[in-house]
């Protein structure tokens, strides 16, 4: 069996791959599967702690957080569906007539 | 305007206001103390209310026709109060167990706080109580203003309301009014001298807003200014007394001040040495506040605003107050009762300080023609013989002579008495002359183009012979008028006479500094007759001297009866008080107005023996000679000058008729010479006072001020202004981290955490 | 075992909620009752089945959804108020005092936030459908009213939504149960941000509140994972316990802790992860706004305070958190007043007030993590806190009510639209003068109430830290724990926000207004609006301010005994 640190080690990887991505890219999809990213990380953490405590709460962290993941999804491509038919673009830089 | 019309029927809303007190009297254990809160609630209720629909109502005519523009409801107010004042005097004169055995009322607890002492230790739950103190002082004072302020408050709706220049501001006048009253009767009730100072200044506030009821005029604005300030100097040393006096004695209540004066906090004996100081302060408050001299210029310039004003301030209420605190300084120097010793000098002080302005402001008076100025001189002058008075009893009190010393105080305050009734009545009659006078005019020049701006109403020459066309007002006048001067009988001769007679006898004592006062008051007596005949026979005596008097009717409503009212007291209300032995009322002597057990026969003739034959020698020296000149030379002198008979077919009423004839006895006398002389225009300058003033002020404060304007302007704006637009660039640039980009956001937030971050690790290592 | 997830005992504690459940259910299947019928096969017997078909009259009107939510939410609002028994409902929620008033406070945020949207977004019955006479503009006027007419139904389907989760995350005690429920209520508030989806900016104000939130709750997401791999149990418990054995703070742990301060930073809008805020805010409609700056924030206090005080307060001595938040606390005061003071739109104002707001509350709990106060200053302290959060509702959402009745026009978006609001609406425009009043902490209005009990606190468990024996001011202040900083903080921001409320007074009681005429006759939101403002007052002085904080007392001793 894989030692949960090298799980949680990934996880830590996979994590910061997700936040350095939210910060640089534009297209806001992609920011959107960074999120996922992350989330998947947290996911990752939970399951490495699940097997390291022999702790059946972690499965069930981790399929909880995977549905909260698929509606944020679902809700995050609505959201940029209504912005792109307003106004045409997805670019995070472009869409800024709220600021200051 | 012109014919008089019935309006009684407008006080119909007074009924209700009127049956309020009665409907308490009868009610079993209810005690009048207990409802004196009336007196000043009352007015405090109406203030606003009356502000409040005249504002909202303002040109209403119902509003202006049936409530007089709030004046019905200032009436109403003050009504309330004049008959709860009467219910209480009458419980204190049939000697009503709850007032004589305490004298005081405290309700409740107004504040409580804890102190922190000179020893850097907290005095705990210090308590500010709210309460009356009741007393003879307090009754007398009370009872005329009260009684003066629904008079004048009467005379002022027919004086203001048709009076096209008051349109629509007399709801601003009314609400003032009130205002005021509630300010003087709240002071004279006060229980400690923290709400008297409170009252204090609610009356110099209100003197403000009424001296300046004409803003738009700049002699106005600038008279209100004076006013106010004037007083306001006053004002900050009869505060530093009241610390001093906190200082000595740890509290403000009378109850506890006035139980042994002469135990301080702690039971500490009180040095006279810093009592002094807290009295002398206290007393340039009550210089300010009356008008002595050397804080007297304020007053005859008060005279801009309406007579009704000058009336309210003069006799009824402003003036008097600095009367009354001196008055209730007594205890503190009364060493019959606990006093402290060695206060001499401050009544000495008092008393040169009266004798000064008494003497002054009769030589300035000589020369004013215009009547409500007299008037005011007069004031002063008359008021100054008080504080003479006053002085003559704190030497009295302390030098151990408790009987002269309670005599003299009673006179003093039974002057005050006498002489706010007459002037509240001669004001109110030099306003019904005044007003009929302009009313002619305006009706005389009717259609022209009223270019005759210079046209002054309250100018005597414009005057002369309105006897015959002002019955009521011209007799008025005409007691009120010997009531100042002193005429044998007649209101403040009674009190006068005590006054002069007493300064004397502290002469006689052998006081040599008593002189001086002594010797200025008896003069002043003279030039008193002088002035007030001069002012009477300038204005209804002689030929006329304008075209204006011919038309002049005594014609507006509601003037008339209270002249009438206050004619009837100031002619035999002062014999019968003395008669019933008001003097030693007054002084707390006595807890009753009563013959004292003697037949009306025995006291009247002792009360007239004591005032012409008294025993000593000198002192029946002092009061004749004070009747010669006062009774006797000054009104011939002013005859002489200024008297006359009447225009032809024109005819005065019996009250007033022999006087203008017996003036026209006295021949003629030109005086041009003299009113031509430096001396004169010295007088008409007021004696340089206001220029003197004018010139310190120039001098000292205003390049002080423009210092401080600097000071203000260039370093505490300039460093607000700073601040403000620092913000205001910090502002715009943290806006500019709002970019509008959600990346910047997630960067932002991502170094907010790293902060985070490195703040726990650097904290936690 | 009952095979009922819950026993009635349970039930009885959750009604609220219950009601809450049921009414999402039922605002979804009541606008579908219609008159369809089901034939039985194989025979002409139709059965009724009422769901679909044509809808009944009564079931087919639009305003129907709002009255039914606006029912649900004073429902619940109403047995929240009445309840008093407390205690355990499953494993991971538990009914207290404190969770009781928070469902209050939020209940009271979305019942104001109904009857604002039924003027915000309103529903008109008997709508014509669009003919090819028609002109462009009445064309896409008349598509525009019927669209509102089919989104009524969603936009309550959401706020219940809010309501469930926020209600429920106040009563977990178990941290994934918090974070779900939290995701709940804002995967919900995304969408309402974004509701107006027609306009330019709804779009865009939901696409930044979501990226930054999702992104924020990623990270807390990550952080309670990590707090997982650290204790092997998240139930607020386990982890008081376990926080407790450790004698030093294990960097996991800490780590842990500190994402998830971003997460729940973001949700009570402190700096810097407050920036979408504003931009929410303004492209939101004003009821929306609303419920962000107070339920959402109310949320947000509650996940801090759990995480915090809960978990991470040691018994005795300093917090290892107390000057991150302190600096936080400050930074987020005066970021917030600082932007507002030059900001025109006056969504954007209100919504960097309520940052500053939120540095306020924050300043408190960094008070208490000092580790000076004594228990008594602690509930003082936490006593302010929850009691800001509940007036909040009263001004913060009043003058949100008042941005709402200006949107009904259309406008809101400048400070220009509220010129001369006195001259047309003197009732409305004293009302928003009360709000900024209070806002601003004036005496005698709630607002000020809840800032001096705040400093009053503070500065009482700075108390006595100061030397006594030293001899001038200064070396006093240089003696003072840092405490005493926040304290002066506070004051000094209120000082610098009284120019920005007050500015919205000057422009609306002296500044001309563009046209006179009276504003929309939004009866209900009218009756809100001065309902707010009349509570702004009697809440902050009298017997109904004392029965409040009686009720705060309450909550705050429930907390604190967890």
């Amino acid at each position: 069996m894989i030692d949960p640190s090298w799980i949680s080690g990934l996880g830590v990887i996979l994590f910061g791959i997700g936040l350095l991505g939210a910060f640089t890219r534009k297209n806001a999809i992609i920011v959107l599967m960074c999120i996922e990213v992350m989330l998947n990380a947290a996911n990752l953490n939970f399951v490495a702690g699940a097997s390291h405590y022999g702790d059946v709460d972690g499965w069930v962290f981790t399929a909880i957080a995977i549905a909260i993941a698929a509606a944020e999804v679902a809700i995050g491509l609505a959201i940029l569906l209504s912005l792109y038919s307003t106004q045409e673009t997805i670019s995070l830089d472009e869409a800024n007539i709220l600021r200051n | 305007m012109g014919e008089t019309k019935n309006e009684y029927r407008l006080l119909l809303p007074l009924l209700p206001f009127l049956v309020i007190v009665p409907y308490l009297a009868l009610q079993t254990d209810s005690h009048s103390t207990d409802f004196a809160w009336l007196i000043v609630v009352a007015p405090f209720i109406m203030f606003p209310i009356i502000l409040i629909i005249g504002q909202v109502f303002n040109k209403n005519e119902t509003w202006k026709n049936t409530w007089k523009e709030g004046g019905i409801l200032g009436l109403a107010a003050l009504s309330v109060s004049l008959s709860t004042t009467i219910w209480i005097v009458y419980d204190y004169l049939i000697g009503h167990a709850d007032i004589t055995n305490s004298g005081v009322d405290s309700w409740l607890e107004w504040i409580s706080f804890d102190v922190l002492q000179s020893d850097y230790t907290i005095a705990q739950n210090r308590i500010l109580g709210v309460g009356v103190w009741i007393d003879s002082l307090t009754l007398m004072l009370l009872f005329v203003a009260t009684f003066l302020c629904f008079l004048i408050c009467w005379f002022a709706i027919g004086y203001m309301t048709t009076d096209p220049i008051n349109e629509d501001s007399n709801h601003r006048f009314f609400a003032e009014f009130v205002l005021f009253s509630l300010g003087m009767f709240g002071m004279v009730l006060a229980d400690n001298f923290l709400w008297l100072f409170i009252f204090w200044e609610v009356m110099g506030l209100c003197s403000y807003l009424l001296i300046g009821f004409y803003y738009w005029k700049d002699s106005a604005a600038a008279a209100a200014k004076k006013a106010f300030l004037t007083t306001r100097v006053g004002d900050v040393f009869l505060m530093i007394g009241l610390l001093i006096l906190y200082d000595i004695y740890g509290s403000l209540d009378f109850a506890v001040v006035f139980d042994d004066p002469s135990t301080g906090i702690g039971g500490v004996a009180v040095e006279s040495g810093e009592l002094f100081w807290a009295l002398m302060m206290l007393f340039i408050g009550a210089v300010g506040k009356s008008a002595q001299f050397p804080l007297h210029v304020w007053l005859p310039d008060a005279m801009e605003g309406p007579t009704p004003v000058s009336a309210l301030i003069h006799a009824a209420t402003m003036v008097n107050a600095g009367l009354y605190l001196v008055a209730r300084l007594m205890p503190f120097v009364d060493i019959h009762h606990n006093g402290v010793s060695g206060l001499e000098d401050f009544g000495l002080i008092v008393a040169w300080i009266g004798g000064i302005t008494a003497f002054m402001a009769a030589s300035i008076a000589f020369v004013q023609n215009d009547i409500k100025k007299v008037l005011a001189y007069s004031t002063m002058s008359q008021l100054a013989y008080i504080f003479t008075g006053l002085g003559s009893a704190l030497y009295f009190l302390n030098t151990g002579d408790h009987h002269a010393g309670y005599f003299v105080l009673g006179a003093s305050l039974f002057h005050l008495f006498n002489h706010a009734m007459a002037k509240g009545m001669l004001f109110m009659a030099s306003g019904s002359v005044i007003h009929e006078v302009h009313h002619a005019h305006d009706h005389l020049h009717h259609g022209s183009d009223h270019s005759d701006h210079d046209f002054d109403p309250q100018d005597m020459r414009n005057m002369g012979g309105i006897a015959s066309k002002m019955p009521v007002t011209s007799t008025a006048m005409m007691f009120g008028s010997m009531s100042i001067i002193g005429i044998p009988l007649i209101g403040g001769f009674w009190s006068k006479e005590g006054i002069i007679a007493e300064t004397w006898l502290a002469y006689f004592h052998g006081e040599t500094m008593m002189l001086g006062p002594a010797i200025l008051i008896l003069a002043t007596a003279g030039m008193t007759g002088f002035y007030m005949s001069r002012m009477w026979f300038m204005t209804f005596a002689g030929q006329p001297k304008s075209d204006v008097v011919d038309h002049i009717h005594e014609a507006t409503p509601w003037i008339k009866e209270p002249l009438l009212i206050l004619t009837f007291i100031t002619a035999i209300g002062g014999f019968a008080l003395a008669t019933l032995g008001i003097i030693d009322f007054l002084s707390n002597e006595s807890h009753h107005l009563s013959l004292h057990g003697h037949s009306l026969q025995e006291q009247i003739l002792h009360e007239l023996e004591h005032a012409f034959l008294p025993e000593d020698n000198k002192l029946r020296m002092v009061g004749w000679t004070t009747i010669l000149l006062s009774f006797v030379i000054g009104p011939i002198m002013a005859a002489r000058i200024h008297g006359g008979k009447l225009k032809e077919g024109q005819k005065a009423n019996i009250f007033v008729g022999w006087l203008v004839n017996l003036s026209d006895k006295f021949g003629t006398q030109d005086v041009t010479w003299l009113a031509e002389s430096q001396l004169a225009e010295a007088l008409d300058k007021r004696l340089y006072f206001d220029d003197l003033y004018e010139g310190i002020i120039a001098r000292t404060v205003i390049p002080f001020a423009e210092l401080s304007a600097w000071f203000d302007k260039n370093i505490i704006d300039g460093i607000i202004k700073q601040i403000e637009s620092n913000s205001v660039l910090g502002s715009v640039q943290i806006r500019k981290v709002t970019t509008g980009n959600a990346r910047d956001y997630i960067l932002m937030a991502t170094v907010g955490a790293l902060c985070i971050f490195a703040l726990l690790v650097g904290v936690n290592n | 075992m009952s095979y009922l997830p819950l026993d009635t005992a349970e039930a009885e504690l959750i009604i609220p909620e219950l009601i809450m459940l049921v009414g999402l259910i039922a605002i979804i299947l009541i606008p579908n009752f219609g008159d369809a019928t089901f034939r039985i096969p194989l025979s002409r017997i139709k059965v009724p089945i009422l769901i679909g078909g044509n809808r009944f009259k009564l079931t087919s009107n639009p305003k129907l959804p709002n009255q039914v939510s606006l029912l649900i939410f004073s429902a619940a609002f109403f047995f929240g108020l009445i309840q008093t028994s407390y205690g355990n409902v499953g494993d991971t929620l538990e009914v207290t005092a404190f969770s009781r008033i928070f469902t209050l406070i939020f209940t009271a945020a979305l019942i104001l936030a109904t009857i604002a949207t039924t003027h915000r977004i309103p529903a008109r019955t008997n709508l014509k459908v669009p003919t090819d006479n028609d002109s462009e503009t009445i064309t896409t006027k008349k598509i525009d009213a019927l669209i509102d007419n089919r989104r009524q139904v969603d936009f309550h389907i959401i706020l219940i939504m809010v309501g469930l989760g926020m209600s429920l995350m106040s009563m977990a005690t178990h941290l994934f149960m918090l974070f779900v429920c939290i995701e709940l209520a804002s995967l919900s508030s995304y969408i309402l941000v974004a509701f107006h989806k027609e306009t330019k900016v709804g779009g865009e104000a939901g696409m930044k509140y979501f990226i930054v939130g999702s992104v924020a709750s990623a990270v807390g997401i990550y952080g309670m994972s990590l707090l997982y791999l650290w204790s092997g149990d998240l139930s607020l418990d386990a982890l008081s316990s376990k926080w407790m054995e450790s004698e030093t703070i294990d960097p996991i742990a800490g780590i842990a802790v500190g994402l998830m301060l971003v997460a729940f930073g973001f949700k009570v809008g402190a700096a810097p992860f407050h920036l979408a805020a504003p931009d929410a805010y303004s492209g939101a409609s004003s009821p929306v706004a609303g419920l962000l700056a107070t339920a959402s924030k109310a949320m947000g206090f509650v996940a801090l305070m759990r995480i915090l005080i809960t978990v991470t307060m040691p018994d005795s001595g300093e917090a290892f958190w107390f000057s991150t938040i302190a600096i936080i606390s400050i930074v987020t005061m005066t970021w917030g007043n600082l932007a507002a003071l030059t900001s025109t739109n006056p969504k954007r104002i209100l919504a960097y007030s309520s940052v500053a707001h939120a540095g306020y509350m924050l300043a408190g709990l960094a008070a208490i993590g000092s580790g000076l106060a004594s228990e008594e200053a602690m509930k003082l302290v936490l006593t302010a806190i929850i009691f800001h959060l509940v007036v909040l509702v009263v001004f913060k959402f009043g003058a949100f009510l008042v941005l709402s009745l200006l949107e009904t026009e259309g406008r809101s978006h400048q400070l220009e639209d509220l010129h001369g609001l006195a001259r047309r609406e003197p009732l409305i425009a004293g009302s928003m003068f009360l709000f900024m009043l209070s806002l601003a902490g004036v005496p005698p209005l709630s607002g000020f109430l809840s800032k001096f009990l705040m400093i009053n606190g503070i500065v009482n468990i700075s108390a006595g830290t100061g030397a006594s024996d030293v001899s001038s001011v200064m070396d006093w202040l240089i003696s003072v724990e840092p405490v005493f900083w926040l304290a002066f903080a506070i004051v000094l921001n209120s000082a610098l926000s009284m120019f920005y409320y007050l500015r919205i007074g000057l422009v609306m009681f002296f500044e001309e207004p563009e046209n006179t005429k009276p504003m929309k006759d939004a009866f209900s939101l009218r009756i809100a609006i001065v309902l707010c403002a009349l509570l702004t007052v009697i809440i902050g002085i009298g017997p109904l301010s004392d029965s409040l904080l009686q009720m705060v007392n309450d909550a705050v001793d429930s907390f604190i005994s967890n």
